[in-house]
């Protein structure tokens, strides 16, 4: 709400925005009411009218910020029994997460990028390798950082601050089970940066691979854009028994949750890109 | 900062938590007392601190103002921070600021020994004491997680920290502080069975900072409860 005083009193006003599809405005007599559209910017006016005098006009520079959370996704998915292991060579894309550019939020955002195994016998389990980029809530800061999951009977993530990968920066991420002691190692160019050992993975093996770029809020930017797109290659999966192979991917494998939104194409049996369509500026 | 020494008196341990942490620029509410180390937590360490004598340093009514934070911005707790210190040596044993009020997603910290098994497995390994104090004081380790860690300190509902000797994936050890935040929002996990995920399992992390060079070296929510 924004409330405007012309001298001489008994005059009106009249309220507009820059850019009605960040900010509408509606105005009653002296007051305006904003309401946010979308994140960005725009210039909110008023112009007072009043008998006797030209029309005067006062201006206001706001930022809107929205982050709207429900996760979204890009990625590429392949149904194998047995899966012990998976791996791709992808190009490091930031973008920008929302109201990132405002600078005016302390919302929790963040987008990544991974190598995903899962299971689904008991509930979802899974384990993943990747990178990201994240804005924790209550803070302003933005970290960036490669990263470990595993669930299984427990939970656990590490996100390696120190060894986030360089934008432009090609990273083969994979992820190997040791079955017989439930254990995943996770690789980040050939080397095992970490490892993760529960329970349920003695007696599970992998059923879905997946490839992936998620958002946490509709406005994070999808890694990757239609200039500079977020470029999987040579991905490879392994089951139990034998050696890697080539993923196999078809054209009905790619995915996007909106493709007017995040584009996700097939390139070969081993490779596809992401990107995001409307990436915030 | 002064090095170690031993602690004679209730002033020289208030002293020595004060130059360690600077908590005495956040509160005037400072008082010492000397016990024994009982149910100590600090994964590989429990067992030489166990039965320790040392001093408890206590900073009461502690609102966190830490540098890189938003210009204004207050801390929504009122904290109380133990500093113990070693009695012998003056070495810094570990800081707690402990949560007294009701969470349903709240769990204690594991116990050392069920949290040096997890770490382990991980190839995570404390060696012991630095014998020389950090560089880094303990609101300074806490900004550096602030702007390059997981979690904000100010979002703790809990607090523990050590400054240790540390290792993992065979690296060479480094003197690092160890700070973990306990009942954070719990973290949003990827993946769209994400938040399926107790939250118990998420509304902590533990921060690795390099005393040496002021940086995060990583974030992780192990050892779980």
């Amino acid at each position: 709400m924004i409330t405007a005083v012309g001298t001489p009193a008994g005059g009106t006003y009249s309220f507009s925005s820059s850019n009605a599809s960040r900010a509408s405005l509606s105005g009653t007599g002296d007051r305006g009411t904003i309401t946010a559209v979308a994140q960005g910017r725009a210039v909110v006016k008023v112009i007072y009218n009043v008998s006797g005098c030209p029309p005067c006009e006062a201006t206001v520079n706001t930022k809107i910020c929205t982050c709207t959370q429900g996760r979204k996704y890009s990625y590429m998915n392949v149904s194998k029994a047995s899966l012990v292991g998976a791996s791709c060579k992808i190009k490091t894309r930031y973008g920008t997460l929302c109201c990132e550019i405002e600078g005016c939020s302390t919302a929790d955002a963040f987008h990544a990028v991974y190598t995903n195994i899962s299971n689904n016998d008991s509930g979802l389990k899974w384990a993943q390798v990747g990178y990201s980029r994240r804005r924790n809530a209550g803070s302003a800061s933005i970290i960036q950082y490669r990263k470990a999951e595993l669930q299984g009977d427990r939970y656990f993530i590490d996100m390696n601050t120190a060894n986030a990968p360089a934008e432009g920066s090609v990273h083969e991420w994979k992820c190997e089970l040791d079955k017989a002691n439930g254990k995943w190692s996770y690789y980040d160019n050939g080397t095992a940066w970490i490892t993760y050992t529960d329970n349920f993975w003695k007696s599970h093996l992998g059923q879905v691979v997946q490839w992936v770029g998620e958002i946490l809020n509709k406005e994070d930017d999808m890694p990757g854009t239609s200039g500079e797109k977020c470029s999987f290659t040579e991905c490879q999966c392994k089951v139990d028994g034998a050696g890697y192979v080539d993923a196999g991917f078809s054209a009905a494998d790619a995915k996007s949750d909106d493709g007017s939104e995040w584009g996700c194409e097939r390139v070969s049996g081993t490779a596809f890109n992401i990107w995001d369509k409307n990436p915030n500026t | 900062m002064a090095g170690y020494h031993p602690l004679a008196s209730e002033a020289e341990a208030i002293e020595q938590a004060s130059h360690l942490t600077e908590l005495d620029t956040l509160t005037q509410t400072i008082a010492a007392r000397q016990l024994i180390i009982r149910d100590d937590r600090t994964p590989f360490l429990w067992r030489q601190f166990e039965g320790k004598p040392c001093w408890e340093v206590n900073f009461d009514g502690v609102s966190l103002r830490l540098r890189s934070a938003i210009s204004g911005f207050r801390d929504k707790y009122v904290r109380r921070f133990s500093v113990l210190l070693d009695g012998t040596t003056g070495q810094l044993i570990r800081i707690v600021s402990p949560f007294e009020g009701q969470d349903p997603d709240f769990r204690p910290q594991p116990s050392g020994a069920a949290a040096e098994a997890q770490l382990r497995g991980q190839d995570e390994i404390y060696e012991g004491l630095p014998p020389h104090p950090p560089r880094l004081t303990f609101l300074a380790a806490l900004d550096v997680e602030l702007t390059q860690g997981i979690g904000s300190p100010f979002l703790a509902k809990e607090i523990y920290a050590s400054y240790v000797t540390h290792s993992r994936a065979g690296a060479s050890p480094r003197a690092v502080w160890v700070i973990t935040l306990n009942g954070l929002p719990p973290m949003p996990v990827d993946g769209p069975f994400g938040d399926t995920v107790p939250a118990w399992q998420r509304n902590h992390m533990r921060n690795v900072v390099d005393d040496a060079t002021g940086r995060n070296l990583f974030g992780t929510n192990s050892p779980q409860p």
